[in-house]
This record gives C-alpha cells, sequence and structure tokens, in this order.
C-alpha cells in the first residue's frame, strides 16, 4: 500500500494491477483503473485512444511534480516513517508495499507466521537508508513475495498479512 | 565600419541569451560574467562564448566590468535591460575607456532618466505628458492647489523611479501630504533622491508603448506598439502587437509622437516611449525608456526584425537604413512572461530548483529563456523562467494557439503562474481587448476560479502517482542531484 498526499488529502493506494495497458487500484477502497501506455521512459494516458503524455519528475523530499495537459499537480509519497507518525495502522488489506524501492536485506519472518502489531517484518535498504517494513496489525503471514538480497520496486507487494479475528 | 571581435554582456538570464545569440549570428564572440552560484548551472549554455567567474553584485560594478571588458579585449559591452542598462555614469566611463556602450548616448539616457525632465521635453517636442507637476520649490498651500486643480486621483511618483517603485495613488485631499512624506523616504531608499512629482492618476487607462529606432545621422523610425496593459504589481506579464485598439491612424499620431521626442535629445539606437491611453484614446507621454524591452520580441515578430542585432550594427557604425515605409506590420505576436512566483499569495516569488523543463516545438513559437533542468532560480535574482512568444496571422489565432503553447510548456518543480496566464487569455474581456491596467484586479474571482479546474479527479492523480513514483526513482534522482554530474571545470577557466 502507498499513501500519496495531494493538495492536504490522503490518498490510500491498494491492490494495484498492471495488466496490458490497464492500471488499476482501490483508491481510498474505492476501485479505480486509467488505460496507460508506456514508450521508452515516457508515459501516456490513453483516453478513448488518445494519448495524453504524462510529464513528471521527483525531487528528494518524496514530492512528486506531474505536469498532464496542462495541468501540474504536486503529490507527496509518505515514507514509512511518515505513515507511522501519522498512527495509520489500520491498513484494512494487508498488502505491504515498501515505501520505497530498494533491496532486501533481512526478512523476519515465515508465511504462517503469527505476527504482532508493528512487529519488524523484513528489513530494506533504500537509497543507502536502512528501513523497517512492519506489520500495521496483529495477523497472519498468508504470502511471503519476497526474497532476501532481491530488489523491488515501491508499489510492489511483498508481504500479506490476514488479520486476526 | 569597423567590426567587433568580442563583447561584453553585461548581464544574466535569459537577455544574457538573447544577445548571445544576436551576436554569435554577427560571429562576434560573447564574454559572458556569471556569478558564481549560477556558473554551474549556465556554463554550458554558452557554447563559443568566453564564460567568465564573476563576483556577486558583478551587474552593478561599473569599474568592474570596464575592467572585464578591458582584460578581455571587448570592444563593446550590451548593458540588457535592468542593472546598468539606463545609467548615464556607466555610458560615460564606457566611452572615455574607449569602449562602446551598446545604447544611446549618455546624454540621452540622461535627460530621459529623469522622469520631470523628460515630461518637458515630451511638451516641447508636443506630445503632451500626463497633467502633473514638480514638487520642487513649492509651499503646501501651492501644492495643494495643483493638485486640486488637477484633481483627485492623483499619483505621486519618484523622479528617477521606476518599475512602480515609489508611486502612491492618494484619493483624497486629507492624504496627500502623508502619502508625499511617504513617497518622499522611498525614493530616498530606492533612488537615492527626495525629488518627486504629481500626475493626474488616469483610472484604468491601458498601457501602451511605441518602439522606436533612430539611426546615425538623426533618422527614426517606429515600429508600430505594444499593448502592455496587463499587469501585476506594476509590472507587466503579457504583452501583444499591435494593440487591440490601435487603428492606422491612432499608430501613426503615436508613432510619429514617439519619433519627435527621440529626435529632440538626439536619440541613438533601440528605444521605447511608453504612452498611457484613457477610454476615449487620448494618449499621453508617460516615460521613455533608453534600452532594450523585454517584450522587445513581440515587435521583432510581427515587423520581421532583429532589434538587438540592429543595436549592435548601428554601433560598429554599419548603416542600417530602412525607410518608414518599408517597416511594415504583418501578423499577431503575444508575450508571456512565466514566472516563477505563486499568484494565489500575492504572485510572490517562489524560488528553487526547476527539475523538469520542456520547452514545445511549434511553429511560429519562439521562448527566450536560459533554464535547463536542474535550472535553480534563486531568490536574489530576477525569477523570470522565460518569455513564450506566439506568432499567428491575427490576434484570434494567436491567442488560440497560445492556449496550446501554454498547455504544452512543461516546468516542473517550482511555481509558476503559467494556469494564471492562461485564465486570463480564456477571459471573455481579454478575448474582446476591453483590458486595462485593473483587469487582474478586477476579475480576480473568474482568474483565480479558472486557473484550478483540473481534468483528473485526485483520485486518478494519485493512481497515476502511484505507478510513476515506483518506477522513476532512478530518474528523478539523476534530476535532483545534476551538480555532481557535471565535469569540473576549474581546470579551463578563469
Amino acid at each position: 500500500m502507498a499513501v500519496f498526499i495531494i493538495e492536504n488529502e490522503e490518498f490510500n493506494v491498494e491492490k494495484k494491477v498492471l495488466s496490458e495497458n490497464r492500471l488499476s487500484a482501490a483508491v481510498n477502497g474505492e476501485e479505480i483503473s486509467l488505460n496507460v501506455f508506456k514508450e521508452g521512459d515516457n508515459f501516456y494516458l490513453e483516453r478513448e485512444g488518445i494519448l495524453i503524455p504524462v510529464f513528471f519528475v521527483s525531487d528528494d523530499r518524496n514530492n512528486l511534480y506531474l505536469h498532464i495537459e496542462g495541468e501540474t499537480y504536486l503529490v507527496h509519497r509518505k515514507t514509512v516513517e511518515e505513515q507511522a507518525e501519522g498512527g495509520s495502522q489500520g491498513i484494512a488489506s494487508g498488502e505491504i508495499e515498501p515505501p520505497m524501492p530498494g533491496k532486501i536485506l533481512k526478512i523476519m519472518v515465515n508465511e504462517g507466521d503469527k505476527v504482532e502489531e508493528n512487529q519488524v517484518l523484513l528489513l530494506m535498504e533504500s537509497m543507502k537508508l536502512q528501513v523497517e517494513v512492519k506489520a500495521p496489525f496483529d495477523g497472519i503471514v498468508s504470502k511471503l513475495k519476497v526474497k532476501e538480497g532481491q530488489t523491488v520496486n515501491a508499489g510492489e507487494v511483498v508481504v500479506k498479512i490476514e488479520k486476526s479475528v | 565600419m569597423s567590426k567587433f571581435k568580442r563583447v561584453l554582456i553585461a548581464n544574466r538570464g535569459e537577455i544574457a541569451k538573447r544577445i548571445y545569440n544576436a551576436l554569435r549570428d554577427l560571429d562576434i564572440t560573447p564574454v559572458i560574467p556569471i556569478v558564481e552560484k549560477e556558473f554551474n548551472q549556465c556554463f554550458t549554455c554558452y557554447p563559443y562564448a568566453k564564460l567568465l567567474k564573476a563576483e556577486d553584485g558583478i551587474f552593478l560594478d561599473k569599474e568592474r566590468l570596464i575592467e572585464i571588458a578591458k582584460e578581455n579585449e571587448c570592444q563593446a559591452i550590451h548593458p540588457g535591460y535592468g542593472f546598468l542598462a539606463e545609467n548615464a555614469e556607466f555610458a560615460r566611463m564606457c566611452e572615455q575607456n574607449g569602449i562602446i556602450f551598446i545604447g544611446p548616448p549618455a546624454n540621452a539616457i540622461e535627460l530621459m532618466g529623469h522622469k520631470e525632465t523628460a515630461r518637458v521635453i515630451a511638451e516641447k517636442s508636443g506630445v503632451s505628458p500626463v497633467p502633473g507637476f514638480s514638487l520642487k520649490g513649492l509651499t503646501e498651500g501651492e501644492i495643494l492647489k495643483k493638485a486640486k486643480d488637477i484633481g483627485f486621483p492623483v499619483l505621486i511618483k519618484a523622479s528617477l523611479g521606476g518599475g512602480g517603485k515609489g508611486m502612491r495613488r492618494v484619493d483624497k485631499e486629507e492624504e496627500l501630504f502623508e502619502n508625499i512624506r511617504i513617497a518622499r523616504s522611498e525614493s530616498r531608499e530606492y533612488f537615492a533622491s527626495e525629488e518627486i512629482f504629481i500626475e493626474k492618476y488616469i483610472v484604468n487607462p491601458r498601457h501602451i508603448e511605441i518602439q522606436i529606432f533612430s539611426f546615425p545621422g538623426g533618422r527614426t523610425v517606429y515600429l508600430g506598439e505594444r499593448e502592455c496593459t496587463i499587469q501585476r504589481r506594476h509590472q507587466k506579464i503579457i504583452e501583444e502587437s499591435p494593440s487591440p485598439i490601435v487603428d492606422d491612424k491612432l499608430r501613426k499620431e503615436m508613432g510619429e509622437a514617439a519619433v519627435a521626442l527621440a529626435d529632440t535629445v538626439s536619440y541613438v539606437g533601440a528605444g521605447t516611449v511608453e504612452f498611457i491611453v484613457d477610454r476615449d484614446k487620448n494618449f499621453y507621454f508617460l516615460e521613455m525608456n533608453t534600452r532594450i524591452q523585454v517584450e522587445h520580441p513581440v515587435t521583432e515578430m510581427v515587423y520581421g526584425v532583429d532589434l538587438v542585432k540592429w543595436q549592435i550594427q548601428e554601433a560598429m557604425g554599419l548603416v542600417v537604413n530602412i525607410p518608414q515605409e518599408n517597416i511594415k506590420l504583418n501578423g499577431h505576436a503575444i508575450e508571456f512572461r512565466i514566472y516563477a512566483e505563486d499568484p494565489e499569495n500575492n504572485f510572490m516569488p517562489s524560488p528553487g530548483k526547476i527539475l523538469k523543463y520542456i520547452e514545445p516545438k511549434i511553429p511560429g513559437v519562439r521562448i527566450e529563456s536560459a533554464v535547463r533542468d536542474g535550472y535553480e532560480i534563486f531568490p536574489d535574482f530576477d525569477p523570470m523562467i522565460a518569455k513564450v512568444i506566439v506568432f499567428d496571422t491575427n490576434r484570434e489565432d494567436c491567442i488560440q494557439k497560445s492556449k496550446r503553447v501554454l498547455n504544452e510548456l512543461v516546468v516542473l518543480g517550482v511555481k509558476t503562474n503559467i494556469a494564471f496566464l492562461k485564465s486570463v487569455i480564456e477571459h471573455p474581456a481579454f478575448l474582446k481587448g476591453d483590458i486595462d491596467t485593473g483587469f487582474v484586479e478586477k476579475y480576480r474571482d473568474f482568474l483565480f476560479e479558472k486557473a484550478k479546474q483540473p481534468t483528473l479527479t485526485k483520485e486518478q492523480v494519485a493512481l497515476i502517482a502511484s505507478l510513476v513514483s515506483s518506477q522513476k526513482k532512478k530518474d528523478a534522482m539523476l534530476d535532483c542531484g545534476d551538480e555532481n554530474l557535471l565535469p569540473e571545470v576549474s581546470g579551463w577557466l578563469p
């Protein structure tokens, strides 16, 4: 899961799927999708067969700047630390994504393990920074999708936790 | 005629680039001082030019500029606009040191630089200035009487002022002397002079200026007008040529008035005579700018000329002989000044690093800028990012095309006025050409409402963000840390 802030509003993006050219995800629980097209480093939105270029760049403070159809958008991506500070631990799906792309250094749990809220699941390194990925709530590790040493993208689900009833 | 080999550019940013281009066209080597903190972001922007690392404040340091010009064997200095462009003393110093100042004679700069003197000269040339008077030697009683004769509201101005500084509008006679006191102290602070004068405040006027060019030997031509009415904080943001209200007859009248004025002061080179135009199309002399102006490209586009090149050629003694009847208006051009600023916060400058900058490549669109990816807009310099000049056959098409151009100009990383400019040209009053200097204030609600109507929902933006933020980390790092990618430069430059 990733949390974005746009004009002081929070948007939780989860269950993201990119299949063919269809990008879909649940944004704040609501299913939305867009057609996208990628050519080299260039991204486009596709609307009724019309390609709309997406210009974007990020800075070193997790801000993403977008230019689409003459409009500019500033999007802040919340880091794990910021998410923890904000106390947003009630992530319903339990699909855990790393806050930024990086390398998995150490995995602390196995599939089927019982975990407690805030228990460290894995340790990763990103931009020379070690980041702990923690369990958002009490539950069971239902899926472990990565191995130690593997490189992952932000937005990629690495662990899934099934909430304890 | 003796051809220049090297010319010093005593300026920075887009105008330095503009002069650089004209010099390169003429096969003259530009010599450009660049301040230390801008050096890394500029030094590959000027291939074939000699670049010098310079101290902060260089563009106001007369002695040092002349020293640099001599050290680097420059035959002339182009001052651009702002800084020392209208400094008569600097023009004289250049002359005394055997360096040609690319601009009018020092004497003309001096006469026109003093607003009251300029008013007197205008009157002598048969060009009426806005009714007004100097405060010099008048008692309070006399001042009040004269102000009442003109009629309130009046405008207090610093004699040596410019750029909206030291200007105060007074609506009631009770407030007159308090404002005079403040204007005096502002004038002392900004222009080191307490001289002020009062003129009639023309409510909701238009601001229209005539471009002139005087060739040696006393012949001056005019190159039509520029409508510079759309302003914010007393500074122009959109300029166009021709003006939607100026017809051939008015153009000729204003043009000939400007030429008469230039001839009175034996002007040489490029100059601009600014007029205030009221609702009934009466025009009053405001001031003369004795330099190349920011908005000169709109004139260049519609008259098919290169004013900066003319300036340089004229300075080399080359006779550019173009009779008035050969100066023909063709098409319409609009210039947009793109600033790093926050329109919603009273257009305050919004300095910072431009992470991504993409100029649209569209025929008939000219962009003047020194910016590129990673370029930092420093708080102590003018926050202009670019000038976008759009040309088309008529005003309607030109406005239409401008929307496309502004939509396709990409500036990411700092706040800009692009969305605001787009809403200005979408306003029905702008389309009709029914504008005055109060436009931005008057239509504030429309302009700001229009400026924020995104086509995507925030949810969709979040979804797009989730995709690109996971894939572009590498590039993002390149964009943010580009200093590290620049090669070591200390070896080959002073």
